[in-house]
């Protein structure tokens, strides 16, 4: 078998081990749990729209992925560090399989970040597309124009915590120091550049003459679109800007980073 | 050389369980490790597979160090443990997925090794007893052919037949070419297939005993009586009177016991072939 095969091969076997059954209950446990989340969430949070009508408001359709991105990298993580931890003593094992640390981390890479998410953010999707075809016109739910970056960030999310905690487990010591230090400036990049893409809305707004329409209009979120300039010069729609990562978020990365760390230089097993 | 170990230590914490292990095997053959509970059998076996990692000294296996695990050492080495993991499938699925693996896996003998311990290949592991499981598991760890084999007490949960099918795998696998590390307890049960005890005590390696110089070393004796005080052996208490051991060449009146030579070499504190220090001072 060559490299390539052997990757492929243990993907296969964690794909197979997982069972169909068990994936079946899981996905449908996972995407009702986080529907009745959305929907409740929702309705709290929601603004009245027209008379009769309710808008649903985009950040939670968004804290709804970020939190699958989450749950999606604890159950992945899980599923190593279960092994890590308490099983170690596996004979047939994903991890203990005769492959190079390479092929190992290739097997990971792709399993962890290619079937998982599409496993856990599939259903999502869908059900996003699904509900905007079904749902009332007086409940306006979020455009689905704004699901590919919540959808990036939310695979941003789940590689980078399910990466985190398992680089001690899947390479060794040596190599888990340069990849925290990666992960770390991969980290601050992006941050960086959501900071510096974070549109204050209103603030930004150059004064007009027209000052009295401007505040009453300029800033307001519909769905999709964030108006950015004065209604007194040309319209200037943009997409969609987030607002910048949660605070919280930034501060369980670094704290599993730091866990990470640790992990790797208190490793003794696989 | 195949294993050595040289100054090697490990510890769980500030808890030592190996320390100053010095160990070399350079034959293919069949070595019974021996230990009281909890001396560090288990973390020996899985420093050689590479599933623990060494605090102090050096050890390779197939002159690679396990703790790198490198895919040649992978390869030709298989670790069964006591209580692995079987996924939920049946024997069949499980050689379809995982022989890939191993270079040598011989599926005509993996499918003999099914037949002679009685197990249906087409029923998952999670429907059969343990015996079944275990005997499953003995099938694909034989069957990979893997150039060292370690197994952690392979005879649990083996009913007769099993104990004499294994035994004869083990045989089979020796005449291969075969490295096989049995850490047991029931030392009567694989007695007739060791090559080598490895004794290991007080955390560290006490001996490594050629059993077919211990034959003819050590003098095995059925008496009526116990022997007298002060005298050089070592004796036990067994049905029909008292074994006793003495490596002072009186003749023998019955043969090697393993288990005594245990007994004799640890609580007994006989000296060893080879050497004129007792084991265990």
């Amino acid at each position: 078998m060559n490299p390539f095969a052997r990757i492929l091969a243990i993907v296969r076997i964690f794909i197979a081990e997982l069972g169909v059954v068990a994936y079946l209950a899981s996905t449908g446990i996972f995407v009702g749990t986080l529907t009745l989340i959305y929907f409740l969430f929702g309705l709290a949070d929601a603004t009245a729209g027209p008379p009769g009508s309710v808008n649903f408001p985009d950040d939670a359709f968004e804290g709804l992925f970020m939190f699958a991105g989450l749950l999606s990298a604890i159950i992945f993580t899980t599923s190593y560090l279960r092994r890590w931890f308490k099983e170690e003593d596996r004979g047939i094992s994903f991890l203990s399989l005769p492959a190079s640390w390479g092929e190992r981390f290739g097997a990971v890479l792709v399993f962890g970040w290619l079937f998982v998410p599409l496993l856990c953010f599939a259903p999502l999707i869908l059900l996003s597309f699904f509900a905007k075809a079904i749902v009332p016109i007086s409940i306006a739910l979020p455009s689905i124009a704004i699901l590919p970056e919540i959808v990036w960030q939310t695979w941003l999310i789940h590689v980078g915590f399910s990466t985190v905690y398992l680089m001690p487990v899947i390479i060794s010591p040596k190599r888990v120091g340069v990849g925290v230090v990666l992960l770390i400036i991969g980290f601050s990049v992006y941050v960086a550049k959501l900071r510096a893409s974070f549109d204050p809305g209103p603030e930004r707004v150059p004064l007009s003459e027209n000052a009295f329409w401007a505040t009453d209009v300029v800033g307001m979120y519909e769905s999709e679109t964030l108006l950015t300039a004065s209604p007194a010069a040309s319209f200037v729609f943009q997409p969609h800007s987030h607002e910048d990562f949660p605070g919280l978020v930034v501060f369980m990365a670094a704290l599993a980073l730091t866990l990470a760390a640790g992990l790797a230089l208190r490793r003794k097993t696989i | 050389m195949i294993i050595e170990a040289r100054g090697l230590a490990h510890h769980y914490g500030p808890e030592k369980t190996l320390s100053d292990v010095d160990l070399v095997i350079d034959r293919a053959g069949i070595t019974g490790l021996c230990a009281p509970n909890g001396e560090g059998k288990t973390t020996l076996l899985k420093l050689l597979a590479g599933l623990q990692f060494p605090s102090a000294g050096e050890l390779k296996v197939l002159g690679h160090e396990p703790r790198e695990r490198p895919l040649d050492l992978l390869q030709r080495l298989y670790f069964l443990p006591s209580e692995p993991h079987a996924p939920k499938w049946t024997p069949t699925k499980i050689a379809h997925y995982y022989a890939a693996f191993y270079p040598n896996f011989d599926h005509q003998l993996y499918r003999e090794n099914l037949v002679s311990f009685r197990v249906d290949p087409n029923k998952p592991l999670d429907r059969v007893s343990f015996g079944q499981k275990r005997r499953a598991q003995l099938s694909f760890a034989l069957a990979t052919r893997a150039q060292v084999l370690l197994l952690d007490e392979p005879t649990i949960g083996l009913d007769i037949q099993g104990k004499d099918q294994f035994r004869r795998s083990l045989i089979a696998g020796t005449e291969a070419g075969q490295t096989i590390v049995i850490a047991t307890h029931l030392l009567s049960e694989v007695e007739n297939v060791l090559d080598h005890l490895l004794l290991l005590a007080d955390r560290t390696i006490r001996g490594y005993v050629d059993l077919g110089q211990a034959a003819a070393f050590y003098s095995f004796n059925l008496k009526p009586v116990k022997p007298p005080y002060g005298d050089k052996g070592y004796a036990r208490r067994v049905p029909g009177g008292w074994l006793t051991v003495h490596a002072d060449g009186r003749p023998s009146n019955t043969s090697l016991d393993l288990e005594t030579l245990y007994l004799a070499l640890t609580d007994g504190r006989l000296v060893m072939p080879g050497t004129l220090q007792t084991p265990l001072v």
